[in-house]
């Protein structure tokens, strides 16, 4: 059986126009790097090239092809120039030193309350203490080569400003995502919390939220998982990941 | 593959047996770099807005990962087709109301169109094959962007499908029919608009 040729290989005609028309439209990269990020696997791109620069010669190198598979695939034709640079600034800043956790007991806000995208209310801390406390200086997160490229956040760093780059919160978020998956989610729990305020423009709330919600449940803290999990579905019903998100509100 | 894909229907699954069944995180970036615009496209000519699209591209990959361990690389292209046909209709189904009031504003849209003899701005271009397609049969549709836009063969559409081959190319042919009329009449409705003007 051969198949027929297909109408918009044809060289005119008002068919074969609308049919490379249709053919040409791309996704833009943003969304494609955000699947990736939904899915957990923004680094796994990065991880593997990353440790092998390791091998072949040092954490400045590392550092550099760190930077280069970021751009490649996060930055490139997602946050333009402009954001690039940002991110090399902060890549190659001296000031890069290891993750420290806000305090030696895990720091949560309520959060079934606050707006899906907006700046943190001022709400009261609650301790949480359903892990050893770290120690008043913690240590290294195991190194994760692709994450070492960003500046990391204390709770007194500022606030980065509107319009950072999505690679700095796809970084961010990858972060948090290594070091809960280390075994050390309080301090992953940490990061998490304290997204929004470096990053106001949360463009990887729906993410981050969801990330959320499985530590705490895998801890087995129901109620912030599932405050967590109400934050997801209120705010981005339409999120793939607010239909496990709904299972855990409503079983 | 169709049976497999349906199967995914319900994404939901325990976080141990996520855990126990997810194939590596390298697999799946891979293919999330290598299918991703097809899949998003495949769904944009099933009928979804462009943020509607990316959010149903994430869920084809997210339920796709789950089940990827059993499916040869090979076949992924195909097997992500079947999860995003299903991934589609339940997105459309939902959507309906909001896809109604869409072909309203095509035919408003194409009112003001230039004629056909004028170069179409691409854009314009997709909207009138989205309304085009939206018009067509389901059955017709599906077989119809996965040979002209997706580029399958008829036996390839026919395991996506799960459909025999001989019914494939029968879909295929009354498709191709199908939208060639319709692009007739639209095209006559550009020339007469254009005389009345």
């Amino acid at each position: 059986m051969t198949d027929p040729e297909r109408i918009s290989k044809r060289s005119s005609g008002l068919a074969a126009q609308l049919l490379r028309a249709g053919g040409e439209e791309q996704p833009s990269e943003n969304s494609v790097e955000k699947a990736l990020v939904a899915l957990g696997v923004s680094s796994a791109v990065m991880t593997t090239s990353a440790a092998g620069a390791a091998a072949a010669g040092g954490a400045k190198l590392t550092k550099a092809v760190s930077f280069t598979l970021l751009a490649k695939w996060v930055g490139i034709g997602v946050v333009g120039g402009v954001g690039l640079a940002s991110v090399a600034a902060v890549a190659t800043s001296p000031a890069a030193a290891p993750v420290t956790p806000p305090s030696a007991s895990i720091v949560t806000k309520p959060r079934l309350a606050a707006p899906a995208k907006a700046t943190p209310a001022p709400v009261e801390p609650t301790s949480v203490e359903a892990e050893p406390a770290p120690a008043e200086a913690a240590p290294a997160p195991p190194a994760s080569p692709h994450v070492s490229i960003i500046e990391p956040v204390t709770s007194a760093a500022p606030a980065l400003e509107v319009g950072a780059p999505l690679a700095a919160e796809v970084a961010y978020v990858d972060r948090a995502r290594a070091l809960v998956a280390s075994g050390q989610a309080s301090q992953g729990l940490a990061l998490l919390g304290g997204y929004e305020r470096e990053f106001p423009e949360a463009r990887l709330l729906p993410e981050v939220l969801f990330l959320e919600l499985q530590t705490f449940d895998q801890l087995g803290r129901t109620a912030e998982a599932r405050a967590a999990a109400k934050r997801l579905v209120d705010g981005f019903p339409k999120s793939p990941h607010a239909s496990r998100a709904r299972r855990l509100l409503f079983p | 593959m169709a049976a497999e894909a349906a199967a995914l229907d319900e994404p939901e699954m325990s976080a141990e047996r996520l855990s126990a069944e997810r194939p590596s995180s390298e697999r799946v970036a891979r293919l999330v770099r290598e299918h991703y615009r097809f899949v998003w496209r495949l769904l944009r000519r099933l009928g979804l807005g462009e943020g509607d699209a990316d959010d149903a591209a994430q869920q084809v990959f997210l339920a796709a990962s789950g089940r990827l361990r059993t499916v040869e690389p090979a076949r992924e292209r195909s097997f992500l087709y079947g999860v995003a046909l299903n991934v589609g209709a339940r997105a459309r189904r939902s959507l309906g109301r909001r896809r109604e009031e869409s072909l309203e504003a095509a035919g408003e849209r194409e009112a003001r169109e230039p004629n056909a003899e004028q170069v179409l701005e691409r854009r314009e271009a997709r909207a009138l094959l989205d309304q085009l397609l939206d018009e067509m049969p389901e059955d017709l549709r599906v077989v119809f962007v996965l040979f002209e836009l997706e580029e399958l063969s008829t036996p390839e559409i026919a395991e996506v499908c799960a459909i025999p081959v001989g019914t494939a190319a029968s879909r295929l042919r009354r498709a191709r029919e199908d939208f060639e009329e319709r692009v007739a009449r639209a095209e006559a409705r550009r020339r007469f608009a254009g005389v009345a003007k």
